[in-house]
């Protein structure tokens, strides 16, 4: 998992979209052996066999959870993830056939995860997937991202603004500024470098013993 | 009598239907082109609202004459619209309802925003299937408005009609321009039929389009 982060206006979620195929930028994009941008042309986002979570879920008013999720699987019997196994991970079960509009911000997440994953991606992107949410639900989702992480393994990039989202699941980090890429590497090594990352990451550390708080 | 009411409701589906084909994508275009043609385009679509029914009666009229840009074609080929018959009427209520049609679904396109459509292609879903399966659901209250409007619309038309259909009994002769006929001749009990029905027609239709959209949540879109 890759953390992308730094000051807002850097052009975070712009670059996620430029991966997605959401914007049409100059340039040249490789994605293992396939060139998505630049050379022959461009491929376009729904051919880009990605996963992308954004800030507030964005599911599909008109559709159940379940609906939300079979959409995801594009009419496909079969996803590179198991039907049962997704669920289960993520504890939609009681969930399928609610109204995807009567779900709380952290259950939107969850599914907006599921239906990611369902799409079998080979790439997942996060735009600030927990930025939307209060303190609780932060608390109650973060769990299931680490679990996404340690049971599907898809190469993820992650924007955010939480030092404690990026210390609990990061294992690269890209920092960036005026739209450029500042530093990146493995997420110790960064948080070891950067003295400011390293002072708010031990006294967050610090935080967390002493008071427990969480994210 | 029941003649002209059948012939009003046919006319009345069949642009209806037409319209809302011909509107979607023209109300797609609207709402997400940033073309500096959408401007001129719709206040072309919105001209029929303003304009005397007269002037666009006197302009499909010439157009559907022999020698005019479509008439030559479709006196040629034998297809397609001719002034009084049926099919030049429905050439008439398309465009005089079109803005009916159109303003409707692209407020509904505008107001889904692009991100359901992102959201979609970042799932895989081709440009088709974010039509189909995304777009279209999500813009039914539209559809449902449009297609009331345009219906209600095609009832009330009178000028129109009469420029270009001619007031022929069986073929051109609809409930609007009857009442006009039964006014003049002086028999105002069966003006009074079709008045008193189209006008409790039109409450009803009315009242069940609001009554929708309130159920449905917001109005026009959602």
């Amino acid at each position: 998992m890759t953390i992308v982060m730094g000051p807002s206006g850097s052009g975070k979620s712009t670059f996620l979209r430029c991966l997605a195929g959401l914007e049409k930028p100059r340039g040249e994009l490789f994605f293992g052996e396939k060139h998505w941008l630049g050379g022959q042309g461009f491929t376009p986002t729904h051919q880009r066999n990605l996963g992308f979570v954004f800030q507030d879920g964005n599911l599909f008013p008109h559709l159940s959870v379940e609906g939300n999720l079979r959409l995801g699987m594009g009419g496909k019997q079969q996803s590179l993830f198991e039907w049962n196994h997704v669920i289960d991970v993520f504890v939609l079960k009681k969930l399928l056939d609610r109204t995807s509009t009567s779900l709380s911000g952290g259950e939107k997440q969850r599914v907006a995860m599921a239906r990611a994953l369902l799409s079998s991606p080979a790439l997942l992107l996060m735009d600030e997937p927990l930025s939307a949410l209060d303190m609780a639900s932060k608390a109650d989702v973060m769990p299931f991202i680490e679990k996404m992480k340690s049971e599907f393994g898809v190469p993820t990039i992650y924007v955010t603004h939480s030092l404690l989202e990026a210390s609990r699941i990061g294992d690269y980090i890209l920092l960036m500024e005026n739209g450029r890429c500042q530093e990146f590497g493995i997420a110790e090594k960064i948080f070891a470098k950067d003295r400011v990352l390293r002072e708010g990451f031990s006294s967050l550390v610090e935080l967390q013993r002493r008071f427990g708080v969480d994210l | 009598m029941l003649e002209i009411v059948l012939l009003t409701f046919k006319l009345a589906l069949f642009t209806t239907l037409s319209l809302v084909v011909l509107a979607t994508p023209l109300a797609w275009w609207l709402a997400r082109s940033r073309s500096w043609l959408k401007i001129p385009i719709s206040a072309i679509v919105t001209l029929p609202i303003v304009l005397p029914p007269t002037v666009l009666g006197f302009y499909i009229l010439i157009l559907l004459a022999p020698d005019g840009w479509i008439g030559m074609w479709t006196h040629q080929l034998d297809f397609g619209p001719r002034a009084f018959t049926f099919s030049g009427l429905l050439f008439g209520s398309i465009i005089y309802s079109l803005p009916f049609a159109v303003q409707p679904l692209q407020n509904s396109f505008e107001a889904m925003g692009s991100r359901p459509l992102e959201v979609a292609s970042t799932l895989g879903l081709s440009p088709w299937q974010r039509f189909s399966k995304v777009a279209l659901p999500l813009a039914k209250p539209g559809y449902i408005a449009a297609a009331v409007l345009v219906f209600a619309h095609t009832l009330g038309e009178f000028g129109v009609i009469l420029m270009i259909g001619g007031n022929i009994p069986g073929r051109t002769k609809v409930i609007s321009t009857a009442i006009y006929d039964y006014v003049e001749m002086l028999q105002y009990d069966k003006a009074h039929i079709l008045a008193a029905g189209l006008l409790v027609f039109s409450f009803v239709i009315m009242v069940s389009l609001y009554t929708f959209q309130r159920w449905d949540g917001r109005p026009w879109a959602r």
